[in-house]
């Protein structure tokens, strides 16, 4: 079942009555016209509302011949709902008085219930289908919708009369001018409809009478046993049900023993036509006229709609490219700024152009000769220096009373000839010269004249970290 | 028909170059992620190399600026500190070294000299701009206590002449 339509009529024409109702997408269908179906105003709004089908702006939606429409309850004995895609066909050419294959067939949407998958099925023959629709062109509405009338007229039953129990059982008997159709069901689920050829507005009263008790009662008595109830509700529609005294003689024609609780539709006489729009504007209604038999209007519609939602993927794909593409250049734009700022600070550093993915090696080079290039000025600016450290020698020996017979210092290495008082004097020495940041190593070079041992010091400056 | 299979051809190779594109942007993601990241970590890595010499360029900036270019006359400096003839001092050649300026080293000789004397024009050397500063000392002391042969070699600075 397609999406619905802005605006969808529904028509009903029989025994020279035409009526013609309107619905939106929302709200409830409503009566365009109800009038003489040879008037002139009934004529200027079918051709209205046949011209607006045309353009494809609305639907016009019309009941296939309900005697000719078969209506049935397809059960798979599967849980799947793909599986049993695969062989409704086959379950409905079983129960169809002609060929699946010479019909046009409806599927609505199936459900899985009770270990199963169950779906309603409406069948026409193709030959009866095209048949009806020249007769409606022939009047001048070429329809893009032809539903089947038993499941409209029960889908607007359960709208307008929702069932007090979701498991409430009711039948609803619509009066047509040439026929009777009988749908039947348990809370909103329909179950099954039946057609009567006949109509208590047409042909022999009588005849009709008892034609009603008797199949009314096979009816009732059959939905009461499948439902295993023991009343329902009946609900009475279409144009026969505008007349309460007929109603009245229909109903006493009931099996006594069947208890049924009766009531009537409000504007019984417009309920198909109602029914017809209201489907044909929400789109859940059966479409005979559909695939190879679609209505042109309806064609162009699916096509544009098709188009335009090629155009949203088109419009959609485009939007996403463009945010790659943005994402893209915004990458390599915050890249680029990062590797120009890196270049620039690298050659400032380096002094000199840098390879791409080379500047940190290249900076390390550059600070290794710039360190170098710039030592004399650190020389130049240490507060203490060389001279320092000299002075700083020559204390610790005289504090320690060691006498230096040669002292050597240079920026990385010191060597030292002298004697102590004794050795742990020297050691001690040492051991300033090694907290002063040297790292020693000293050797006994015999005794001075006066006996104090002498000593031979080397050390190389230990650079920290 | 034809049309709208165009369409239809055009809005599924679109959706597939928007596909493919976004998955090679979310697949791309962490590499430009690192690639980046790597970047600004060597950036800020060189960052801290920054004014690492800012010191050193001051003081040349400061020579500049106060027209210092070349450093005191070492012999002047030794004569005032230790008398006439006692330094005999050797200048080394001068070696470039950064923003225009020379490292110039003189070797100086001091075969007698009190320690005092010697540390008097040490200073005086160290106090000059630019300055004189001591690189290696070797002492030889003499008999007499506080007095010795010092080999001194200085360094300083001065700048390149054009």
């Amino acid at each position: 079942m397609a999406g619905g339509c802005k605006t969808a009529y529904g028509l009903d024409v029989s025994a020279g009555r035409l009526v013609l109702a309107r619905c939106g997408r929302r709200g409830a269908p409503q009566v365009a016209l109800a009038a003489a179906a040879d008037s002139d105003e009934a004529r200027r709004a079918v051709q209205a509302a046949a011209a607006e089908a045309a353009k494809g702006t609305a639907a016009l939606a019309v009941a296939a011949p309900a005697a000719l429409t078969a209506v049935r309850r397809l059960r798979a004995p599967f849980a799947s709902v793909r599986k049993a895609a695969k062989v409704w066909p086959a379950l409905l050419d079983v129960d169809l008085p002609f060929p699946v294959e010479s019909a046009a067939c409806f599927y609505a949407a199936p459900r899985v219930e009770n270990g199963g998958t169950v779906a309603l099925a409406a069948a026409l023959r193709r030959s009866d289908l095209e048949a009806f629709l020249e007769t409606c062109r022939a009047a001048g509405a070429d329809p893009t919708h032809c539903d089947a009338e038993a499941l409209a007229l029960w889908d607007l039953h359960v709208a307008e009369a929702p069932p007090a129990r979701a498991d409430g059982v009711h039948a609803l008997v619509w009066l047509g001018a040439d026929h009777v159709v009988v749908a039947r069901g348990r809370g909103a689920e329909f179950m099954a409809a039946h057609v009567l050829r006949a109509s208590p507005l047409a042909g022999d009263p009588q005849a009709f009478a008892a034609l009603w008790a008797g199949r009314a009662r096979q009816i009732l008595a059959v939905h009461l046993a499948e439902t295993a109830a023991t009343e329902l509700d009946l609900w009475w529609t279409g144009p026969g049900a505008e007349d309460e005294a007929r109603l009245a003689d229909l109903r006493r024609a009931l099996p006594a023993e069947i208890a049924c609780r009766h009531e009537t539709h409000r504007q019984p006489a417009s309920f198909l036509a109602r029914a017809l729009a209201r489907r044909a504007a929400d789109g859940s209604g059966v479409n005979f006229r559909s695939g190879t038999d679609a209505h042109p209007a309806v064609v162009r519609a699916e096509s544009r709609d098709r188009r335009r939602t090629y155009l949203g993927v088109a419009a959609a794909a485009l939007l996403v490219l463009a945010l790659n593409l943005g994402e893209a250049v915004a990458r390599r734009g915050r890249l680029a700024a990062v590797q120009r700022e890196l270049a620039a600070l690298a050659r400032s550093v380096a002094g000199e152009a840098v390879p791409r993915g080379q500047e940190i090696l290249m900076v390390e080079r550059a600070i290794s000769r710039r360190d170098e290039e710039t030592k004399p000025f650190r020389v130049a600016r240490d507060p203490a220096g060389m001279e320092a450290q000299l002075a700083r020698v020559i204390e610790e020996a005289a504090a320690l009373g060691v006498e230096i017979s040669q002292l050597g210092l240079s920026p990385a290495a010191i060597s030292l000839r002298g004697a102590a008082p004794n050795q742990p004097v020297f050691e001690t020495f040492a051991e300033r010269l090694e907290a002063g940041g040297w790292s020693v190593q000293s050797e006994a070079s015999g005794t001075a004249p006066d006996g104090r041992p002498q000593f031979i010091l080397k050390g190389m400056v230990r650079h920290g970290g | 028909m034809a049309a709208e299979r165009v369409w239809k051809g055009l809005a599924v190779a679109l959706a597939a170059l928007a596909a493919a594109a976004t998955l090679q942007t979310t697949l791309s993601a962490p590499r430009q992620r690192d690639l980046l990241a790597r970047k600004e970590a060597d950036l800020a890595k060189i960052r801290t190399f920054a004014g690492r010499w800012a010191a050193e360029d001051a003081l040349r900036a400061d020579w500049d600026r106060r027209q210092i270019a070349q450093p005191a006359d070492l012999a002047e400096l030794a004569v005032g500190a230790l008398g006439t003839g006692a330094a005999k001092i050797s200048p080394r050649s001068p070696v470039p070294v950064a923003g225009g300026w020379q490292r110039r080293e003189a070797a100086v000789e001091l075969p007698s000299v009190a320690y005092a004397e010697a540390a008097t024009f040490l200073a005086a050397a160290a106090a000059a701009e630019p300055p004189w500063r001591l690189r290696e000392i070797d002492v030889r002391p003499a008999a007499e206590a506080g007095r010795g042969a010092l080999s001194l070699v200085l360094e300083t600075l001065e700048k390149k002449r054009p």
